[in-house]
């Protein structure tokens, strides 16, 4: 039975890695150079991004403990091992707030609360956090939300040619889309619910590919949709229900049997770099 | 167990060249982000800001070293 299921998951492995690899050479092709995402829009994502990143460190401080940034950055960088997006520098910084949330802006700064911290059971589930964040900026969800792109076939009206552009309109612009995002970040959360569930899933897939538990994204919302409603309320009021969330995840770890695979958790190298 | 990888020998060579050659692109927004920023902040906005916990964000750098004996403790546990 187990060498049935090694094999299925392999055969899903090897697929996913031939698309993914796929997708890496289409994006080589296309985005970097001439096609829907070109150089100038990539900058215009990590301009924005570093700014948004500023807004949320302005209403959260750092917390100002090396050991545990450093810490999170060595599990966060693991995972970026796996990215589709190599033009981005990826950036992980802990937040000092007893609030459980994360955040990712566009360009690939990714934030994670002390609270949420607090509620990791062990280093798999941490990475399973910053994989999902990760996720929302592989598929560019937050560049979509604010239209920070060229658009197609209309390259002279997107934000991004307003940004390079510079002067007052372009101030104007970034100042919006920046309100705009924090709006996003700490009162509605995105439209679309389809894109969390969408990072949820590139979360599953990123852990197993580094050998991290991957059901740990489904343990982190059991636990912290029984234990912490107060703390957890900024997820509750920007994402949807972790009853919804956890019949996903439930879902794709079935249908591709992932739910019988024992990776790593690593409990105990968590309590050393956090407790 | 060897370790896994998306990327086959040539395709992580590329990716190598791609994170070079888009490095450029990350740095020139890095700066014009910097200066732009520090602009902004002078005129204030709706959300305070704060560029030098930013530049600490940043200022995290992992060797390949480090992050190589970082996963050999999820080496075993990959498929």
């Amino acid at each position: 039975m187990m060498r049935t299921l090694i094999a299925v998951f392999l055969l899903v492995f090897v697929f996913t890695a031939a698309q993914a690899d796929e997708n890496f050479r289409n994006r080589l092709n296309t985005e970097l150079t001439s096609g829907a995402y070109t150089a100038e829009d990539i900058e215009a994502e990590i301009h924005f991004g570093r700014e948004l990143a500023s807004k949320v460190l302005g209403r959260y401080p750092a917390w100002d403990n090396s050991k545990v940034n450093l810490y999170i950055n060595k599990v966060g960088q693991l995972l970026v091992e796996n990215s589709q997006r190599p033009e981005l520098t990826y950036r992980f910084l802990a937040l000092d707030t007893d609030e459980v949330n994360a955040f990712a802006a566009p360009g690939g700064y990714v934030f994670i609360t002390r609270g949420a911290l607090d509620q990791v059971a062990n280093e798999a589930e941490l990475a399973a956090i910053l994989a999902h964040e990760i996720g929302h900026i592989e598929h560019r969800h937050y560049v979509e939300a604010v239209g920070l792109r060229a658009s197609q076939g209309d390259l002279e009206s997107g934000l991004t040619t307003m940004l390079m552009g510079g002067g007052a309109t372009a101030a104007i612009a970034f100042d919006q889309a920046v309100n705009a995002m924090m709006e996003i970040f700490f009162e509605t959360g995105l439209q679309s619910h389809e894109d969390e569930y969408e990072a949820d899933q590139t979360a599953v897939w990123l852990l197993t590919l580094v050998g991290y538990h991957p059901g740990a994204l489904k343990d982190f919302f059991e636990r912290v949709q029984s234990q912490a409603e107060q703390e957890a309320a900024g997820i509750s009021r920007t994402h949807p229900s972790f009853a919804d969330r956890i019949q996903r995840l439930e879902s794709e770890l079935t249908t591709n049997q992932l739910d019988q695979l024992e990776l790593a958790t690593l409990e105990e190298r968590l309590h050393e770099n956090l407790k | 167990m060897e370790r896994v990888s998306v990327l086959g020998g040539n395709e992580e060579n590329q990716m190598r060249d791609v994170r070079r050659r888009t490095s450029a692109i990350t740095t020139a927004a890095a700066a014009r982000g910097l200066a732009s920023s520090r602009r902004q902040q002078d005129q204030g906005g709706e959300h305070p800001s704060d560029y030098p916990a930013v530049e600490l964000m940043e200022s995290f750098e992992i060797t390949r070293e480090q992050l190589d004996e970082f996963a050999s403790a999820l080496q075993g546990a990959r498929p």
